[in-house]
């Protein structure tokens, strides 16, 4: 047991501030949509038939590359359920990591709705306080091993949960005695209570945290294999028609909608394809992708293949950590686990803060 | 703090019955409650619609549980 305390002191000590950041980040992260909508920078597709006729994407394409002449196409996405917005980003070369463009073009109209801001604002603060303290790679894995440090932290604060409860019934709050048991209570309440959702959504976190290096393996392998035979071939020259190759992904897998094209020379792509990426429309595979890999010249698919195991393992545990897979309920839910997770680790730093000048008075004396 | 050991030896077998039924009332909630959160986070992802109900109702559960015990109930 004095091993255990010793683990959940320690564990916790280390990783609370870390945790309360990434809770409080967390919570407007939940709503990034909502807030988009009040802050004005959610695109909106006026109401129009259903069944109205889309443009080309190659106008699709004019369209936003007009708005930031000099710049290429890098990816073009759309939202899980919403194919009436096109999303493109734009970039210097399509590898470029800074100064990216996006641009979001009605699917229908052709018309500009908004340029979302990817490195500005109220939300582009929070992601990457959440995501990387502002540091890139190395900021994203630190949080990954802040993580597990919370996972620990759990696991030793679920086991002494046991020799606390001996004498108690479950949910008990000694209310009357001194604010120390009774914070005492509430976090060994609390804590027990959201322990297993607190340890799926700091477990899927610490994957996502990996996730860059597990995409790269892919990249290294699966992609890399896909896009074997064109190796060696002289770069392309000019683009072929982004709808044509669009339409031959399509008619490969009938029963997918594109979640995101991947232009030529992308870490997604090849020099010489479109990787376009699809998704399913059943609860699951609307979260698991099949890259198709389309010649960008001949608009000829040339491959596709189902994702390797662990990428698709990381696709599914991504909403678990998001909470946004089950509309404005589950948000609201998670939003309020979260605040009660945030009780948790204020009441265990109060806690630990009383002992230790208890402590110390003692030694005083 | 320390545990108190739970009861004297006995060999194996009885060691862990004892054990086992000592720990039962203390853990009954608690796995209960990982059981319903299980159930919660995995209906809406594996489908839709009604399942997603069972979502809501179970998580929300965890709440409900927290502010009964934590502030509602008094005395």
């Amino acid at each position: 047991m004095r091993t255990w305390t010793w683990l959940h002191k320690w564990s916790s000590l280390v990783c609370t501030l870390f945790m309360l950041l990434l809770c409080l980040t967390g919570l407007p992260l939940i709503f990034h949509h909502e807030i988009g909508e009040l802050l004005g920078t959610e695109a909106h597709a006026p109401e129009m038939a259903a069944d109205a006729p889309r443009v080309s994407l190659d106008r699709v394409m004019e369209v936003a590359r007009a708005r930031h002449p000099g710049k290429g196409g890098m990816f073009a996405s759309q939202e899980r359920d919403d194919d009436r917005v096109w999303y493109v980003t734009l970039s210097d070369t399509p590898t470029s990591e800074t100064d990216l463009k996006q641009v979001a073009v009605d699917a229908r109209s052709g018309e500009i709705l908004t340029e979302p801001q990817l490195d500005n604002g109220f939300m582009y603060i929070m992601f990457s306080l959440h995501v990387n303290l502002f540091a890139g790679l190395p900021g994203m894995l630190f949080l990954g091993f802040m993580g597990l440090l919370l996972l620990v932290s759990l696991v030793s604060g679920a086991v002494l949960y046991a020799p606390f409860m001996r004498k108690l019934e479950f949910g008990s709050v000694r209310r009357e005695r001194s604010p120390r048991v009774k914070w005492l209570d509430l976090h060994n309440l609390l804590g027990i209570v959201t322990l297993v959702w607190f340890f799926v959504v700091g477990f899927t976190g610490v994957l996502n945290t990996g996730a860059d290096l597990l995409v790269q393996h892919w990249q290294n392998n699966q992609l890399a294999q896909m896009v074997a035979p064109y190796r060696g071939q002289p770069p392309l020259t000019r683009l072929g028609s982004l709808e044509a190759a669009v339409s031959a992904a399509r008619a490969a897998r009938p029963d997918m909608a594109v979640s995101f094209v991947a232009f030529p020379g992308t870490s997604f792509s090849s020099p010489h394809h479109y990787g376009i990426f699809m998704h399913g429309d059943s609860a699951l595979t609307s979260r698991l992708l099949v890259p198709v890999l389309v010649d960008a010249t001949t608009a000829q698919v040339t491959d596709t293949r189902e994702l390797p195991w662990y990428f698709s393992a990381l696709l599914i545990s991504r909403p678990l950590h998001f909470g946004d897979y089950g509309g404005r309920p589950m948000q609201i839910i998670w939003a309020l686990l979260d605040v009660l997770t945030i009780i948790v680790l204020v009441s265990g730093l109060y806690l630990w803060l009383r002992k230790h000048r208890a402590g110390a008075a003692k030694e005083a004396a | 703090m320390s545990a108190r050991r739970p009861l004297p030896h006995h060999g194996g077998r009885a060691h862990r019955h004892g054990r086992a039924h000592r720990h039962r009332p203390l853990w009954r909630w608690p796995v209960r409650l990982g059981v319903v959160t299980l159930v919660g986070l995995l209906s809406a992802l594996l489908a839709d619609g009604f399942w997603d109900v069972v979502s809501w109702l179970a998580l929300g559960a965890l709440v409900a549980v927290c502010v009964f015990f934590g502030w509602l109930r008094r005395g």
